[in-house]
C-alpha cells in the first residue's frame, strides 16, 4: 500500500524535476523503457536499518527515471538464494559483517568478485581480474602482495560491478561506575569480535564478574562444531594469534611464525602455557588438533581449513604447518582462528569428535584466559578467569546473559545487572543511554562491516558499464548512513576493499561524489533518454 | 410447542429481517452502544486517516542542522513526536487504523463464511459429512494458534495477504463447532419438521429457517473473529513477522521494542497500544451483547 | 465407559499424528536453508552436503518423513541444528520454566476470576457492581498480552523499580533445582505471572458470571433461599453449580494459554518453550521448532481428552456412547 504511494510520489516529483532539467527526448529516439527493478534487502528481522537504507537509496535512484520494487528477503534465503545461489534478480542492498577474517583483502577482492567464487552473487566475471586476485593470495612477500592488491582495486573500481555504500559503526556501552578500562583492546581482543568484552577491564567495586548483556545463546562449547568465526568459545580455547583493533596480527598462543617456504609455516608456541586441568600445552597438542581437523573436515570449519594439508612436530614448542597451496592470508585468517585442543582429552574419544557434547563430558578444557563454569540454556553462560593464563584478566570471570531482545538489554544496563552491552541494542540507543545516564559510557567502534550495492552483472541494464556508473554516482551514501543507520555508519570509501583495512585499501582511487545530475549526464551520454513521464529508456539499437 | 402449523411458520423468516431484529436488540444494550460508537470512529479514521497524516509514514524527519530528528517528544510540528528512525508517530499511527480494520474485516468475513458453511453442512446433514468435518476440526483445534501463525507466516513470507490467510485457517474451526451445535438445535425444532413435511427443499429450510435463527451466533462469531484477527496480526507484527511495507500498530510497537525504546518513548508506545485496546474492547463489548442475546437465560427478566 | 475412553484415546493419537504430519511438511517446504550462516562464511559444497546428511535432510521427502516418524515413536526428537545436541535436552528445562508461569497463572487467574465473577453474577441485575464488573472485564479482555507486559514493565520495573525488568534470576544466583525456591526467583516470577493472570482472568470472570446468573433463578436456589440460608451461602450454591463449565473449559484453556504465553515470555525475556520456539523458527532450527510445536499440540490434545472425561465424571447426565 505505502510502496504504491511512495512510487506515486516519486514519479510526481520526478516529472516536474525533469521538465525543468531538459526537454524530454522524442519518443522515437528512444529504445525500450527500462523495466521496474527489484531491490532485495534483508527483511526487518535483521533490524530496520536495511529497509530504511534500501528505501533511501532507491529514492535517489528513482530520480534517474527508474522505478523499484522493494523485496525484503529473510537472511537465510538471501544467503542461499542470492549470495551463493546466483539468484540475484536485479539489485541488492545488504550488509556483510565485520568478521575478523575479513581484515584480509582476499574476502573483498576474491570471494565477492572472482569468476566462480562461491559468494560472488553479483555474477560478474572477468578473467584478467580473477587471475590478479588469485595471484595476490599466493604472494607471501607483503610488499609484492600489497602492490597487486592495489592494482586489482583500481581495475575493479574502473569497471564498477558493485560498490559499497556504508561502513558500519559498532558501539560499546558500559557501566563506568563499576568498571575501568573496559574498552581498551590491549593486549588484544581475547575474543575475536571488535566489540566483545576485552581482557584489560578493571573492576572498581567488589563485583568482580563482568556481565555482558547479550542477545542470544551460544550454540555449543565444542570448537569443532561451532558455527561462527566470532565465537565466545575462543575465550576458553586459545588461538595461535589474534588480530588487534588496528588489524595487525599479533602473537597469542604462538610466540612467532614464519613462512619457511610458500607452503610451510613454522610456528613456535609460547613457553609455559597450561590447560585448565593443569597439563602443559605442547606442540603435540597443536599438531594433534590440526591433523584432527584436517582428517575430520568439520563442516563448520570448512572454509578456513580447506587449504590445510597437515602439521608435524619439530620440537616440544615448535611445529610446521603444511599448506596445499601458497596462501598469504593464512596468517590473518587461519592462525587467528585455529585453536588448541588438549590431546589427552580427545585422542581416546571414540565417538564422533565433531558431534561430541563436551559440556556433558566435562571436556570443555582449553588453555584460554577463561575456564568454563556453567551454561543455562538461553539464559546465562558463566566463565571463570584462568589465573595461570599469560594474559589473565584482573577480574574473576565473565558472564554472558542471553536476553533475547533489545529492551531487556537496555533494562539490564540501566539497573546495573549488565556491565557491558555491544550488540542488538542499536548503536544510536546506546549513545542515547550514555548521554542520559551518568553511570553509563559509550564508545563508537568503526568497523570494516559494509553495506554493499550489488547488481546482476549478467542482465541488462546492468551489463552496461555506463548504467552501473550512473547508479554509483547516484548512490546516496550519506543519506543511507544518516537515515538508514541513524548516523552510526560512515559513507564507504571507493573500491571493494574497506578503508578500515588500512594499508590494504587503495587510497589513490578517484572519489565518486554523489551527484544525481552527473548521473543523468552519464546516462544521456551513453544514449539513454527519458520519455514524457520521465521514465528512463534504453538507447535506441 | 403444540400449535397447529401455520403458513408463516413454514415460510420462515428472511435473513435480512432477522439481522435487523438482531441489531435492534443489540442497540438496547448500553455497552454495545459504546462499542458501536467507538468502532464507528475507528472506521471513519480508517477511511480518512491516511489523508489526515501530515507526513509520509516512513519519511525521515531532519532537524535544521541536518541531523535526524529522532525520538523527539510531542511538539507543535510532530504532535505525537518522532520514532527512533525520525518518522512521524502521528502519521504512522493514522495509517495503522486502515491496516487494523482491513485485516480484521477481511479475515473475519472469510472466517465467518467458512465457519457458517462448515457448521451448517455438518449440523444440518449430519452423517458422514458431519463425521469428516468434525474430525477435521478436531485436528485444527489441536493446533496451538500463535505458534502455528508464527511458523506459517515465516513459511509463506510476511505480507498482509498471508497474515489474513493464516488467521482464516486458524479461526474457522471454533466457529464451525459453535455454529454446528446451534444448527443441531434448530434442526430439531418442530417448524423445521413441518416445513420438511410441507415439501420445502433443504436449501429453503437452511435459508429460511436455520440461518435466520442462528444469525446472531454467526454475528457473534464474526465480531469475535474481527477481534481475534486484529489481536493475532498485532502479536505477529509485534514479534517481527508483520508486513514490512505497511505500518500497523503491532509493527510500530515492534520497532519500539527492537530499538530498545519500549519503556521510555511513551509518545511512540501509548497511541498504538491504546488504539488496539479500544478497538478490541469495543468489539468484545458488542460481542458480549450478542452473547446475552443468544443465551436467553442471561437476558434480564 | 472403557470403550469410550479407548475410542477417544485412539482418536487423540490420530489427531496428534495429523498435526505432526502437517508440521513436518510445513517445515520442509520452508524456503529457508539451515546452512545459511555457514554459507555466508564460505562453507564449501562438499561440507554442506555432509552437514545436510548429518541432519537427515537428504533423500526424498517421504524417506525423511518416515525416518522422522520412526524416531518420534521411539521418543527421539532428533538433534537441534543450532545447539548441536538432542532437542529433548534443550527443551525440558525450558518446559519447566514455562510451566512455572503457566500453571500458577492459570489457577490464580481462574480462582480470582471465579470469585469476582460470582460476586458480579450475584449482584443486583443492572446495578453498579454488575455493570462496572462486566465492563471492566470486557475491556481488560481486549488488552493484547504484550501490552499488559509493556505496561507492567514500564510501571513496576522501569518507573518504580520494584521488580527486575527481565529474566528468571539474577546472574550468578542459585543454580539447579534449588533456584526455584529462592526469593530471587519469586521476585523475577512476579511480573510475568501477574501478566498471565491479567491475561487469563477476564474470560473466567465472564464465564462464571454467566453461570451464576443462569443458576440463581433455578428452583433449587429458590429452595435454599426459602430455607433461610444466609445470602453468602446461597451464592456459594449457585457458584458451585456454575463451576462445571468453568472446569471443563480450563483444560483446553491451559493448553492455549501455554501457547499464548509465547509473547509474554518474549516481553519478559523468560527462558521458556515459547520464546525458544520463536527463536528456533527464525534460526531455521526445524528439529527444535518441530519438537516444541509437537509438545504444545500434545498438551492441547491431552487437555481436550481430560476435559471430556472430567465432564463425564462431574456431570452424571452425560452418557458415554
Amino acid at each position: 500500500m505505502t510502496t504504491k504511494i511512495r512510487r506515486l510520489a516519486a514519479t510526481l516529483s520526478l516529472s516536474t524535476g525533469i521538465a525543468a532539467l531538459c526537454a524530454p527526448a522524442m519518443a522515437q529516439d528512444l529504445g525500450e523503457p527500462v523495466p521496474q527493478l527489484q531491490i532485495a534487502y534483508y527483511a526487518a528481522d535483521m533490524g530496520p536499518m536495511y529497509e530504511q537504507s534500501a528505501r533511501v537509496l532507491s529514492e535517489e535512484w528513482a530520480k534517474l527515471g527508474l522505478s523499484f520494487q522493494m523485496q525484503p528477503v529473510q537472511f537465510s534465503s538471501f544467503i542461499s538464494n542470492i549470495m551463493v545461489g546466483g539468484g540475484l534478480e536485479d539489485m541488492a542492498v545488504f550488509t556483510v559483517g565485520a568478521d575478523p577474517d575479513r581484515v584480509d583483502p582476499t574476502y573483498w577482492l576474491h570471494d565477492l568478485g572472482a569468476c566462480g567464487a562461491r559468494r560472488n552473487g553479483a555474477k560478474w566475471c572477468d578473467e584478467a581480474y580473477t587471475e590478479m586476485v588469485k595471484k595476490q593470495r599466493e604472494l607471501v612477500k607483503q610488499d609484492e602482495r600489497l602492490q597487486l592488491v592495489h592494482e586489482a582495486q583500481k581495475y575493479f573500481h574502473d569497471v564498477a560491478p558493485w560498490w559499497p555504500a556504508t561502513n558500519t559503526v559498532y558501539g560499546i556501552l558500559w557501566n563506568s561506575d563499576k568498571w575501568d578500562n573496559v574498552t581498551s583492546p590491549a593486549p588484544v581482543a581475547a575474543h575475536e569480535g571488535l566489540v566483545d568484552p576485552w581482557l584489560s577491564a578493571k573492576p572498581k567495586t567488589d563485583d568482580r564478574i563482568l556481565d555482558w548483556a547479550h542477545y542470544e545463546d551460544v550454540t555449543t562449547y565444542n570448537p569443532m562444531a561451532e558455527e561462527g568465526a566470532v565465537g565466545w568459545v575462543r575465550f576458553i580455547f586459545d588461538t595461535f594469534a589474534k588480530n588487534n583493533s588496528k588489524g595487525e596480527t599479533v602473537p597469542w598462543a604462538a610466540a612467532a611464525w614464519e613462512f619457511t617456504d610458500p607452503q610451510t609455516v613454522k610456528v613456535t608456541l609460547r613457553e609455559g602455557m597450561k590447560f585448565h586441568d593443569g597439563e602443559a600445552v605442547t606442540a603435540d597438542d597443536a599438531v594433534f588438533t590440526i591433523n584432527t581437523v584436517v582428517e575430520l573436515q568439520p563442516p563448520a570449519m570448512s572454509s578456513r581449513i580447506a587449504n590445510l594439508a597437515g602439521a608435524e612436530k619439530v620440537d616440544d614448542l615448535t611445529f610446521n604447518v603444511k599448506l596445499k597451496a601458497p596462501d598469504a592470508s593464512f596468517i590473518t585468517t587461519v592462525l587467528t582462528y585455529l585453536f588448541i585442543l588438549p590431546e589427552h582429552h580427545w585422542a581416546n574419544y571414540d565417538g564422533d569428535k565433531v558431534a561430541r557434547d563436551v559440556v556433558a563430558d566435562g571436556a570443555v578444557i582449553g588453555s584460554g584466559p577463561f575456564k568454563f563454569k556453567s551454561w543455562r540454556v538461553n539464559e546465562t553462560h558463566e566463565l571463570e578467569t584462568f589465573a595461570e593464563h599469560f594474559h589473565a584478566a584482573e577480574y574473576d570471570g565473565v558472564r554472558r546473559l542471553a536476553l533475547g531482545q533489545a529492551d531487556a538489554i537496555r533494562s539490564a544496563m540501566l539497573s546495573g545487572t549488565g556491565d557491558i552491552a555491544s550488540m542488538v541494542l542499536p548503536v544510536a540507543a546506546m549513545s542515547d543511554l550514555a548521554a542520559q545516564n551518568d553511570h553509563l559510557d559509550f564508545l563508537e567502534i568503526p568497523s570494516h562491516g559494509s553495506m554493499l550495492v550489488w547488481l546482476n552483472n549478467q542482465k541488462a541494464p546492468f551489463t552496461d558499464p555506463a548504467f552501473r556508473k550512473a547508479l554509483r554516482v547516484a548512490t546516496a551514501k550519506q543519506r543511507a548512513a544518516i537515515e538508514g543507520w541513524l548516523g552510526f555508519a560512515v559513507p564507504a570509501g571507493e573500491g571493494p576493499v574497506p578503508v578500515q583495512l588500512g594499508m590494504w585499501h587503495n587510497s589513490e582511487l578517484p572519489e565518486v561524489p554523489f551527484d544525481v545530475d552527473a548521473a543523468r549526464k552519464i546516462l544521456e551520454d551513453a544514449g539513454y533518454g527519458w520519455d514524457g513521464q520521465g521514465r528512463l529508456h534504453f538507447p535506441k539499437k | 410447542m403444540t400449535q397447529v402449523p401455520d403458513q408463516g411458520a413454514i415460510r420462515g423468516r428472511s435473513l435480512f429481517s432477522s439481522a435487523r431484529d438482531s441489531f435492534r436488540l443489540l442497540m438496547e444494550d448500553n455497552f454495545a452502544v459504546v462499542g458501536v460508537a467507538i468502532l464507528a470512529i475507528f472506521v471513519l479514521l480508517a477511511i480518512i486517516g491516511p489523508w489526515l497524516a501530515p507526513y509520509e509514514p516512513f519519511k525521515a524527519m531532519m532537524t535544521e542542522t541536518g541531523r535526524l530528528n529522532r525520538l523527539s517528544p510531542p511538539n507543535a510540528t510532530h504532535l505525537l513526536g518522532t520514532t527512533a528512525f525520525g518518522n512521524d508517530v502521528l502519521s504512522q499511527f493514522l495509517h495503522g487504523f486502515r491496516v487494523a480494520l482491513i485485516v480484521g474485516l477481511v479475515a473475519a468475513l472469510a472466517v465467518g463464511f467458512i465457519s457458517t458453511v462448515f457448521g451448517v453442512l455438518s449440523g444440518y446433514f449430519g452423517g458422514y459429512v458431519d463425521d469428516v468435518l468434525m474430525r477435521l476440526t478436531d485436528i485444527a483445534l489441536s493446533i496451538p494458534t500463535l505458534p502455528f501463525a508464527i511458523v506459517a507466516v515465516a513459511l509463506l513470507g510476511p505480507s498482509i495477504e498471508n497474515i489474513i490467510l493464516v488467521i482464516t485457517i486458524l479461526f474457522w474451526r471454533n466457529g464451525a463447532r459453535i455454529i454446528r451445535s446451534a444448527v443441531l438445535t434448530e434442526r430439531e425444532r418442530i417448524y423445521v419438521k413441518w416445513a420438511r413435511a410441507a415439501g420445502a427443499s433443504h436449501f429453503h429450510i437452511i435459508m429460511r429457517h436455520i440461518l435466520p435463527n442462528i444469525v446472531r451466533i454467526v454475528f457473534l462469531w464474526v465480531t469475535m473473529s474481527v477481534a481475534f484477527a486484529i489481536l493475532t496480526e498485532a502479536s505477529l507484527s509485534f514479534l517481527g513477522l508483520g508486513d514490512p511495507t505497511v505500518v500497523s500498530w503491532g509493527q510500530m510497537l515492534n520497532t519500539a521494542f527492537s530499538s530498545g525504546n519500549l519503556r521510555t518513548a511513551w509518545w511512540w508506545v501509548v497511541p498504538p497500544s491504546l488504539a488496539l485496546v479500544l478497538l478490541v474492547s469495543s468489539l468484545y463489548l458488542i460481542g458480549r451483547a450478542y452473547e446475552e442475546q443468544t443465551n436467553p437465560r442471561l437476558r434480564r427478566r | 465407559m472403557r470403550a469410550y475412553i479407548l475410542r477417544r484415546l485412539a482418536q487423540s493419537v490420530l489427531v496428534v499424528w495429523a498435526v505432526t504430519t502437517i508440521m513436518f511438511f510445513m517445515f520442509r517446504v520452508m524456503p529457508a536453508d539451515p546452512t545459511a550462516i555457514l554459507l555466508e562464511r564460505g562453507l564449501t559444497d562438499e561440507a554442506r552436503q555432509a552437514l545436510l546428511e548429518q541432519w537427515g535432510l537428504t533423500g526424498s521427502m517421504w524417506d525423511q518423513y518416515l525416518a522422522y516418524l520412526g524416531n518420534l515413536i521411539q521418543g527421539d526428537f532428533g538433534s537441534s541444528f543450532f545447539y548441536r545436541k538432542p532437542v529433548w535436552e534443550v527443551l525440558w528445562p525450558l518446559i519447566v520454566n514455562t510451566l512455572w508461569i503457566a500453571i500458577p497463572g492459570l489457577l490464580l487467574g481462574a480462582a480470582i476470576g471465579a470469585a469476582i465473577g460470582t460476586a458480579v453474577g450475584w449482584a443486583r441485575r443492572g446495578g453498579k457492581l454488575e455493570r462496572s464488573g462486566i465492563f471492566l472485564a470486557t475491556v481488560i479482555r481486549g488488552v493484547p498480552n504484550f501490552v499488559i507486559g509493556i505496561a507492567l514493565l514500564t510501571i513496576f520495573s522501569s518507573t518504580l523499580g520494584w521488580f527486575p525488568g527481565f529474566g528468571m534470576g539474577d546472574p550468578g544466583a542459585t543454580t539447579g533445582f534449588a533456584r526455584y525456591f529462592t526469593l530471587d526467583f519469586l521476585h523475577h516470577l512476579a511480573l510475568p505471572l501477574i501478566a498471565v493472570i491479567i491475561y487469563f482472568m477476564p474470560e473466567n470472570l465472564l464465564l462464571m458470571r454467566s453461570g451464576v446468573v443462569e443458576n440463581r433463578t433455578e428452583d433449587y436456589i429458590e429452595l435454599v433461599r426459602a430455607k433461610g440460608v444466609p445470602q453468602r451461602r446461597v451464592a456459594w450454591h449457585a457458584a458451585r453449580n456454575s463451576m462445571l463449565p468453568l472446569i471443563t473449559w480450563l483444560f483446553p484453556a491451559l493448553a492455549e494459554t501455554i501457547a499464548g504465553i509465547v509473547v509474554i515470555e518474549i516481553v519478559f525475556s523468560w527462558p521458556g518453550v515459547g520464546r525458544e520456539l520463536v527463536l528456533a523458527v527464525t534460526r531455521q532450527d526445524y528439529p527444535l521448532a518441530q519438537a516444541a510445536f509437537f509438545l504444545l499440540a500434545v498438551m492441547i490434545v491431552l487437555a481436550n481428552l481430560a476435559a471430556d472425561l472430567v465432564y463425564g465424571k462431574l456431570d452424571p447426565r452425560v452418557v458415554y456412547k
